[in-house]
């Protein structure tokens, strides 16, 4: 969490993503700590604008592109910055496509 | 040039098709429980006969080349063989007693003829064969290890003793199916190593959605699994354990898989369009669609008072203002591909593959004049 802080303090946005969504706690059964989780990738993800999407988007690979389509769809179903979520949404399915989506649905291990 | 066919009305939709051994017959079933045979030649399809013995939906159909008889498996829990009877130019039926009491999901020959397996919603595998004393096919259940729906199997190509299925428990497993009544001492166990009993699994592997098509390469020396996340997974078969390479696509998931080479595979499913992927150095990629989406020229006319008159008959007819060209399906199929098989004749080099969807057609590909480059692919 501190190195997430003070990557966004640099306003280095791409690396403070790439942590943040790094090793995600799909395994636990702890709410709690899913929670922390999420609200760390939403203060990243709040900060970004609309312009720097398509390049913050270009730097992730696959599996953070996964990773990263849960959270969106995470904070759409508790509707906290939608219409910031429906930007990075539309810009993901440009980049991963549809299979990035199907993947969120068929997943057992929830974000 | 790809032979595209109406077999079945649109609203029916073909659930599965096969071939016979020299490509001249198809059988199909339209969705319901009837199976359509067709006689081909020419690329002409005329319907010679209709077969009525299933009561509900027929979800599966095979023919085996070697002893030219149909197996189908249906939503009712049977399954019967048919038998030409050349004398009266009939099919006769045979009901196979398969002990499932949920519906039959998949069937497949055995390269050899000898036996066939179903797999059902009753979370097994019956695996049945010939027993001449009675006349009449014997079922045996794998049940170990299924913890859900068995959606797909698929016998070896070489080897009539294992099968490959896919479960919606998100695995895909192996299992012997040496009997001593059919194989008598001639235990092969392939890639594996030591050979174990019938039912038993001999390796399981995990994908992170339900496993909807398994496939084996020609050699048998790599197995294919479609998993409903978008994914296709291709282990390499040793006795110590397989090693697995897993490719994540952009597109909709899979539901058929077809290897025309030892390094090249169909995948077909709710994209409407066959996708190639290829074993290059770098391992299994995507390579290609097969059904390139042409620019379809937009008859949209330029001068004003057309435009303006086609903008408003749009609006009319269809509540938008623009022909927007993402709703024009530019594929051959307009609905989900249900089946996916080798048209050419087999022991030669595959040179057409069918695709059945549920909008009702047959498209025959015939791969070496698609505009994709098939130079790349080592067919």
């Amino acid at each position: 969490e501190n190195e997430v802080n003070k990557l966004l303090l640099k306003k280095d946005k791409i690396n403070a993503l790439v942590t943040s969504l790094y090793n995600p706690p799909i395994g636990t059964k702890s709410i709690e700590i899913k929670d922390r989780n999420a609200n760390i990738v939403e203060k990243v993800l709040v900060s970004v604008t609309d312009a720097e999407i398509t390049g913050l988007i270009d730097s992730l690979d696959s599996e953070s592109l996964d990773t990263l389509m849960k959270y969106i769809y995470r904070f759409m179903s508790k509707s906290s910055n939608c219409s910031l979520m429906l930007k990075l949404h539309a810009a993901l399915v440009e980049k991963a496509g549809v299979g990035s989506i199907v993947r969120v649905l068929t997943d057992r291990k929830q974000v | 040039m790809t032979n595209v066919q109406q077999l079945a009305l649109p609203i029916e939709g073909i659930s599965c098709h096969a071939w016979n051994a020299d490509r001249t017959q198809l059988a199909i079933s339209p969705n319901n429980n009837e199976l359509h045979i067709f006689n081909v030649s020419n690329g002409q399809f005329t319907k010679i006969h209709v077969l009525n013995e299933h009561d509900l939906l027929i979800s599966a159909v095979d023919w085996n080349p070697v002893n030219n008889k149909i197996v189908t498996c249906s939503h009712d829990r049977n399954a019967f063989v048919w038998t030409y009877d050349s004398s009266s130019s009939i099919w006769r039926p045979t009901l196979v007693i398969l002990c499932i009491d949920r519906a039959g999901l998949d069937v497949k020959w055995s390269l050899d003829g000898l036996r066939f397996a179903v797999t059902s919603g009753s979370k097994c595998v019956s695996v049945c064969s010939y027993e001449p004393s009675n006349d009449w096919w014997v079922s045996k259940m794998i049940k170990k290890k299924f913890k859900s729906t068995v959606l797909c199997c698929a016998f070896h190509p070489k080897n009539g003793q294992l099968l490959a299925t896919g479960c919606a428990d998100f695995k895909c497993r192996v299992f012997s199916t040496f009997s001593a009544d059919v194989d008598g001492d001639n235990v092969d166990a392939g890639p594996f190593g030591s050979p174990l009993l019938f039912g038993e699994p001999y390796t399981e592997i995990t994908a992170l959605g339900w496993v909807n098509a398994v496939a084996w390469s020609p050699s048998g020396s790599t197995l294919a699994f479609a998993g409903h996340d978008s994914s296709i997974h291709f282990a390499t078969l040793y006795p110590e354990g397989p090693v697995v390479q897993s490719v994540r696509f952009s597109h909709l998931p899979l539901s058929r898989l077809l290897f025309i080479g030892e390094k090249t595979i169909v995948g077909a499913g709710y994209d409407f369009n066959p996708m190639v992927f290829n074993y290059t150095s770098r391992g299994w990629t995507f390579f290609s669609f097969i059904d390139q989406k042409k620019a379809i020229e937009s008859s949209s006319t330029s001068s004003g008072v057309a435009a303006a008159r086609a903008m408003f008959q749009n609006k009319v007819t269809r509540g938008q203002d623009s022909k927007s060209d993402a709703d024009i399906i530019k594929t051959k199929h307009e609905s989900a591909i249900t089946g996916l098989t080798i048209a050419s004749s087999p022991n030669k080099p595959i040179t057409k593959i069918a695709t059945s969807a549920l909008d009702g057609r047959l498209v025959v590909w015939d791969l070496p004049t698609l505009d994709i480059n098939l130079n790349k692919l080592e067919i």
